[in-house]
C-alpha cells in the first residue's frame, strides 16, 4: 500500500508527465482562466462587432438632423435639463443638431477600432524589422538604428501628432479617408520605437542561445534564423506590447479628436467613418448641462475599450511569460 | 526651558499661516466683504436706531463678466469686459443705437440739418493732404484725381494740373458739451479735455486705430464747452456725428508721456471719469469694485441707483448662470457669450428664474464663394494646379444659395432669435432694401439653377455630388464637391454640418475643413481667408458705426500681393458698376434720397451677383435676475451696459 506521501508524489509525477500542449495552447489555457482578460476579450469583441456592423445596428442615420429635437434626454429621464421630453427612438438622446447620440456612438466605434488595430500592425512590422536588424546584425547598423530610435523616442508624442496633423491636413495624404490615413501614419511614425527596442533586446538575448548557434553551424541563413527561430521566440512580449499599445492609440485619437484635429467629420451618410468618440466628446463638453450623455457616452466607451485592452494585455503578459510556464 | 516659548510662538505662527491659507477666496465670498466708505458711513446712524429711523442699507449691483478686462486705459485694445467696465467711468459721450446717435454729455447730436455740421468749399493747394476720387488719402499733386466741390461722381471728377484754383468740400462739425460737467475728482470737464484726448490718440505711442485721425485735418477747442472737427478736403464722413473724442483728464495726464499711459498701469494712472461710478479696487482674477460718484452730472435724478458696483469675473457661461441663479450675480454681461446657452436660459426664463435679454448685432455670419482665388491672379490655368472655376457662373452661386437652409439655422441653433438677412445690410438698418433678390431654401429652384449651369446628376443618385457637364471653365466630369472652410468654434461646426446636410439634398458635396482662429484669419498669402484660397468660407464681419459697408465687395478691397493682402473682399468678386456706385454712395450725404437710392441699387447688384450668402445676424445675449429693470440690448451699442446708472431691481420689474 502506498503511503499518503507516495500518492501525492505519484500525482505530482502525473502532472509533470501529462500529455504535452503546444506553447499557444498553454498560453490560451492560462488566458481563459484569467477572468479580467476574458471580460476584456468580450468587451473588445463587442466593440469590434459594433464597428463592423454599425450600419446595420445603428437605429438611426447618424447624420440625420431632426428639427425641433435638440438635446432630447434618454428615455430613462422624464425631462431634459432644458425641459425637453425624451423619445423612445433616441435611446441615448440627441445632440445639439437633433442627431441620435447612440447611432453616432456606434459609428464612432469604427474609428477607435481601426485606430487601435491598423497603426498597431504598422508599428509591429516597423518595430520588429528595425529591432531585429539592429539586434541581429549589430555593429554599425545597430548603432545607427538605435540612435534614430533614440531621437524619435525623445520627441514629445502628442506635440508631434499635433504638428503632423496640422501641417499635413491639407496635403494629399491629409485628405484621404477624412484624414484617417494621416492619423495612422502619425501614430505609427512615433510608436514603433518602443517595439524596436523591445525586439532588439529579445534578439540580443535569443541570438546567444545554443539552438541559434547550432543553426548557424549547420549553415542556416541569417534571414531564416531571424524568421524561423528568433521571431517566434520573441512573439510573447510583442503580443503583450501590442495589447498595451492599442489603448494608448485609442486615447491619442480621442485626444486629437477632442482638440479638433483628428478625423474630419463626414457629411456623406454612406461614408465608413462618420464621427469619432473624440469628436463627440468635443461636442459634448459644451453641452454638459443640456445633454450630459453627449459627453458621457463616448467617454464611457473610450474608458471601456481602454480598460478591456489593458485587462487583455495583463492576461496575455501572465499567459505568455515563460516564467509562468508549468504553473496553473 | 528657554526654547519652549519660541517653539510655541513658531508653532502658533505656522498654525495661523496654515489656517489662513485654507481660506480660499472666491468672488462669491469676497463680494459682500467690501468695506466701502459708503457702507461705513451708512452703518453709523444705524447704531443710534432708537433716535432716528435706520436708513436704507447700501445697495450693490453685481455684474458678472465672462473675462477680466485686459486694461482700463481707454485707448488700449479693449476686450468686451473692458468696454463694460469703462462704461461705468465714462458715460457716453455719445451712445450709438440702431436708430441713430444719442447725446450723453453733449447738448445735441450735430447734423447738417441743425447747422452743427457744415460742408464748406475750401481752396486746396499742391502738397495738401486730401481725399482722392478713389477714396484714398493723397497728397495733392499734379495728376491726382479729386472731386471738386459739389461733385459726387466720376463724371465731374478733375485731374489736378498743379496751377488751377481748386475748391473741394470739407466737412466741419461742431460739438457742444453740456455745462457744469465735472470729473469725479471735482475738476471741471471742458472741451480742452476732449482736444487732449485727440492729441493723445494721435500720439504714435498710443495704441489703437489711427483711421479717423488720418482723415482729420484738425480738432480744436473753440471755447470751454465747444470743439470743432475739420475733416480732410474730400472726406465726406457718413458717421461725422461720432467724431467727438471722449474726454480724458488733462489736468492729471497732460504731463504723463503717452508711452507710460499706454502701459495701462491702473495703479499709477487709475481711470478717472465723469460717469456714475468711481474706481475703488481691482483684485486680479476676481473682481473690480466701484463706488458711486457723488459728482455725477445726473446725481440730481437719483442716479446711479446703486451705491456700489462690482464686476465679478466668471470662468465660463455655465458658472455665470449658476451664479445668477444663486444670487451671486445680478446681471450676466454679453462678454459671457451666452449665445451657446440659449436653450437653457429660455427654459430658466420660462420657469421665472432669470430674465433673458437678446439682440442681434451688426455682425453678419456669412458664407463667401471663392469666386476668384489668388491663384487666378496670374491667369486661370487649371492644368497648372489652379482650382477649377466652380463659382464663375452666377447660376451656380444662386443655385447653392437656394440649397442653403438658413432658416433652419436660426430656428434650431439660435432658438429663433436671429434673422436671415438678404443682403449685406442688416434688416433693421434704414438703408436695407426689401426689393433685393431673395434666396429662401428651395431645393427645386436650387437644382434647376445648378442644372442650368451644367451641373448634372449623371448617376441619378441625389446622394452623390453632381458632376460638371457643360459648366464654363470646368472640366467635364468634375464633381460638385466643395471645400467648406471655417473655424472650429462650436457654433460654426454646427452651422457647417447643418448646411452640408441641406446642400446634399441638391447634390452638392461638402468637405468640412475646420481651423483655429489664428490659422483661419491669418494674413495672406498664407491664411486661407485673406490669402483667397478657399472654396466656401464661413465667417463673420461687422461694422463699427452705422454706415453700411459696400466696400466689402469692391474691387479695390480684394486682398492681393500688390496691396500686401490687405482688403476684405476675399471672394475676389469684381463688378465695375458696383465699384462706381459704392464710391458714389460713400460720398453722398447720409439721409438724402440719393444716398438711399445708391444703397438700394448696390444691394440689388449684390443680391443678383451673390459673391456671398448672408447666413444670419449674429446675436448677443445677456441674462439678469428676474426683477431687473431698465436693462436692454441694442444691436449697435458698443457698450452693452450703456445705461448702467439706471439699472435697478425691484419686485415691480419681475414681470
Amino acid at each position: 500500500m502506498a503511503t499518503e506521501a507516495e500518492k501525492k508524489q505519484q500525482i505530482a509525477d502525473l502532472d509533470v508527465f501529462r500529455p504535452g500542449r503546444s506553447l499557444g495552447q498553454e498560453a490560451w489555457y492560462r488566458l481563459i482562466r484569467n477572468k479580467a482578460a476574458v471580460a476584456g476579450m468580450f468587451i473588445i469583441a463587442f466593440f469590434v462587432f459594433l464597428a463592423l456592423f454599425a450600419s446595420l445596428i445603428a437605429p438611426q442615420n447618424p447624420l440625420k438632423i431632426n428639427d425641433g429635437k435638440r438635446f432630447l434626454p434618454p428615455p430613462f429621464y422624464t425631462t431634459g435639463s432644458t425641459n425637453t421630453k425624451p423619445e423612445a427612438k433616441f435611446l441615448l438622446g440627441t445632440d445639439s443638431l437633433g442627431r441620435d447620440v447612440l447611432s453616432r456612438v456606434i459609428y464612432g466605434s469604427r474609428v477607435s477600432m481601426v485606430v487601435g488595430f491598423i497603426p498597431t500592425t504598422i508599428i509591429l512590422v516597423m518595430g520588429t524589422v528595425i529591432g531585429m536588424v539592429a539586434g541581429y546584425v549589430g555593429g554599425r547598423w545597430d548603432n545607427v538604428l538605435m540612435r534614430i530610435t533614440d531621437v524619435i523616442y525623445a520627441f514629445p508624442d502628442l506635440l508631434f501628432f499635433i504638428i503632423v496633423m496640422v501641417a499635413l491636413r491639407d496635403s494629399f495624404i491629409g485628405q484621404l479617408m477624412n484624414g484617417l490615413i494621416l492619423l495612422f501614419a502619425a501614430l505609427a511614425i512615433v510608436n514603433w520605437v518602443g517595439v524596436a527596442r523591445l525586439v532588439r533586446g529579445q534578439v540580443l538575448s535569443i541570438k546567444e542561445k545554443e539552438y541559434i548557434e547550432a543553426a548557424r553551424c549547420i549553415g542556416v541563413k541569417d534571414v531564416r534564423i531571424m524568421t524561423r527561430h528568433i521571431l517566434p521566440n520573441s512573439l510573447g512580449p510583442l503580443i503583450v506590447s501590442a495589447a498595451f499599445s492599442i489603448p494608448g492609440l485609442i486615447i491619442t485619437e480621442a485626444i486629437l479628436g477632442y482638440l479638433g484635429i483628428g478625423l474630419r467629420p463626414a457629411t456623406d451618410p454612406s461614408a465608413a467613418f462618420i464621427t469619432s468618440w473624440g469628436a463627440m466628446m468635443l461636442d459634448g463638453q459644451s453641452a454638459i448641462n443640456a445633454q450630459p450623455f453627449l459627453l458621457l457616452s463616448p467617454a464611457i466607451c473610450v474608458a471601456l475599450i481602454v480598460m478591456a485592452f489593458t485587462f487583455l494585455g495583463d492576461g496575455l503578459r501572465d499567459a505568455l511569460d515563460p516564467r509562468m510556464r508549468g504553473t496553473q | 526651558m528657554p526654547g519652549k516659548p519660541v517653539f510655541l510662538f513658531i508653532a502658533s505662527l505656522m498654525l495661523a499661516l496654515l489656517l489662513s491659507s485654507c481660506t480660499i477666496q472666491t468672488p462669491a465670498q469676497t463680494t459682500p466683504a467690501f468695506p466701502t466708505a459708503t457702507a461705513t458711513s451708512a452703518q453709523q446712524p444705524a447704531q443710534s436706531a432708537n433716535i432716528t429711523p435706520a436708513p436704507a442699507l447700501p445697495r450693490t449691483l453685481t455684474v458678472c463678466l465672462g473675462q477680466e478686462p485686459n486694461t482700463l486705459y481707454p485707448f488700449g485694445t479693449l476686450n468686451t469686459a473692458a468696454r463694460s467696465v469703462l462704461g461705468a467711468f465714462y458715460d457716453g459721450p455719445i451712445d450709438t443705437f440702431t436708430n441713430g446717435y444719442q447725446p450723453v454729455i453733449l447738448d445735441k447730436i450735430p447734423s447738417l440739418q441743425n447747422g452743427d455740421a457744415q460742408l464748406a468749399a475750401v481752396s486746396v493747394k499742391s502738397g495738401e493732404a486730401v481725399f482722392d476720387s478713389r477714396g484714398n488719402l493723397a497728397v495733392l499733386d499734379v495728376g491726382v484725381t479729386v472731386y471738386p466741390s459739389g461733385c459726387t461722381d466720376d463724371a465731374c471728377a478733375v485731374r489736378y494740373d498743379g496751377r488751377s484754383d481748386l475748391k473741394m468740400d470739407q466737412l466741419v462739425v461742431t460739438f457742444h458739451l453740456l455745462p457744469k460737467l465735472t470729473w469725479s475728482d471735482g475738476q471741471p470737464l471742458t472741451a480742452a479735455d476732449s482736444v487732449f484726448a485727440f492729441k493723445l490718440a494721435s500720439d504714435a505711442a498710443t495704441p489703437g486705430t489711427k483711421f479717423m485721425i488720418d482723415r482729420t485735418q484738425s480738432y480744436e477747442q473753440v471755447d470751454d464747452l465747444t470743439t470743432q472737427w475739420w475733416g480732410l478736403p474730400g472726406f465726406i464722413d457718413a458717421t461725422y456725428a461720432d467724431n467727438f473724442w471722449s474726454p480724458l483728464p488733462k489736468h492729471l495726464w497732460e504731463k504723463v508721456p503717452a508711452v507710460d499711459l499706454a502701459l495701462g498701469d491702473y495703479t499709477l494712472h487709475p481711470p478717472l471719469g465723469w460717469g456714475p461710478y468711481i474706481f475703488k479696487e481691482w483684485s486680479s482674477g476676481q473682481y473690480i469694485h466701484l463706488v458711486k460718484n457723488p459728482l455725477y452730472f445726473r446725481a440730481a435724478e437719483g442716479l446711479p441707483v446703486f451705491d456700489s458696483l462690482t464686476f465679478l469675473f466668471m470662468k465660463d457661461a455655465a458658472s455665470g448662470i449658476s451664479s445668477l441663479i444663486s444670487g451671486q450675480c445680478d446681471l450676466l454681461d454679453t462678454s459671457l457669450r451666452l449665445d451657446g446657452e440659449l436653450d437653457l436660459l429660455t427654459d430658466l426664463q420660462r420657469s421665472d428664474q432669470v430674465k433673458l435679454v437678446t439682440s442681434t448685432t451688426p455682425l453678419i455670419e456669412r458664407l463667401d464663394f471663392g469666386i476668384r482665388p489668388a491663384s487666378y491672379d496670374d491667369g486661370y490655368a487649371p492644368g497648372a494646379g489652379d482650382r477649377q472655376d466652380m463659382f464663375g457662373d452666377v447660376r451656380t452661386r444662386q443655385g447653392i444659395a437656394y440649397c442653403l437652409d438658413r432658416a433652419r439655422l436660426v430656428s434650431t441653433l439660435l432658438s429663433g432669435i436671429s434673422q436671415v438677412p438678404d443682403t449685406f445690410i442688416s434688416p433693421q438698418h434704414p438703408l436695407f432694401s426689401k426689393d433685393a433678390a431673395k434666396y429662401p431654401f428651395d431645393v427645386n429652384k436650387g437644382v434647376a439653377l445648378l442644372e442650368e449651369a451644367g451641373w448634372v446628376d449623371a448617376d441619378n443618385n441625389p446622394a452623390t455630388p453632381r458632376t460638371a457637364s457643360a459648366v464654363k471653365d470646368v472640366v467635364a466630369g468634375t464633381p460638385l464637391l466643395l471645400d467648406y472652410w471655417t473655424t472650429s468654434a462650436l457654433q460654426r461646426r454646427q452651422v457647417s454640418e447643418t448646411l452640408s446636410a441641406s446642400l446634399r439634398q441638391c447634390g452638392v458635396g461638402i468637405n468640412l475643413k475646420y481651423y483655429s482662429q489664428d490659422e483661419f484669419y491669418a494674413p495672406g498669402p498664407d491664411g486661407p481667408l485673406f490669402g483667397r484660397n478657399f472654396g466656401l468660407a464661413e465667417y463673420a464681419i461687422g461694422i463699427a458705426g452705422t454706415e453700411p459697408p459696400c466696400g466689402w465687395f469692391a474691387t479695390d478691397e480684394i486682398p492681393t500681393k500688390d496691396n500686401k493682402w490687405l482688403g476684405v473682399n476675399i471672394s475676389g468678386y469684381s463688378n465695375p458698376d458696383y465699384d462706381i456706385l459704392c464710391h458714389k454712395a460713400q460720398r453722398l450725404r447720409p439721409g438724402s434720397p440719393e444716398h438711399l437710392s445708391a444703397y438700394t441699387e448696390l444691394q440689388t447688384i449684390f443680391a443678383n451677383d451673390l459673391p456671398s450668402v448672408p447666413l444670419y445676424m449674429r446675436i448677443k445675449a445677456a441674462a439678469t435676475r428676474r426683477d431687473m429693470c431698465n436693462f436692454t440690448l441694442d444691436a449697435f451699442t458698443v457698450n452693452d451696459l450703456w445705461n448702467l446708472e439706471e439699472l435697478d431691481y425691484s419686485p415691480t420689474c419681475g414681470g
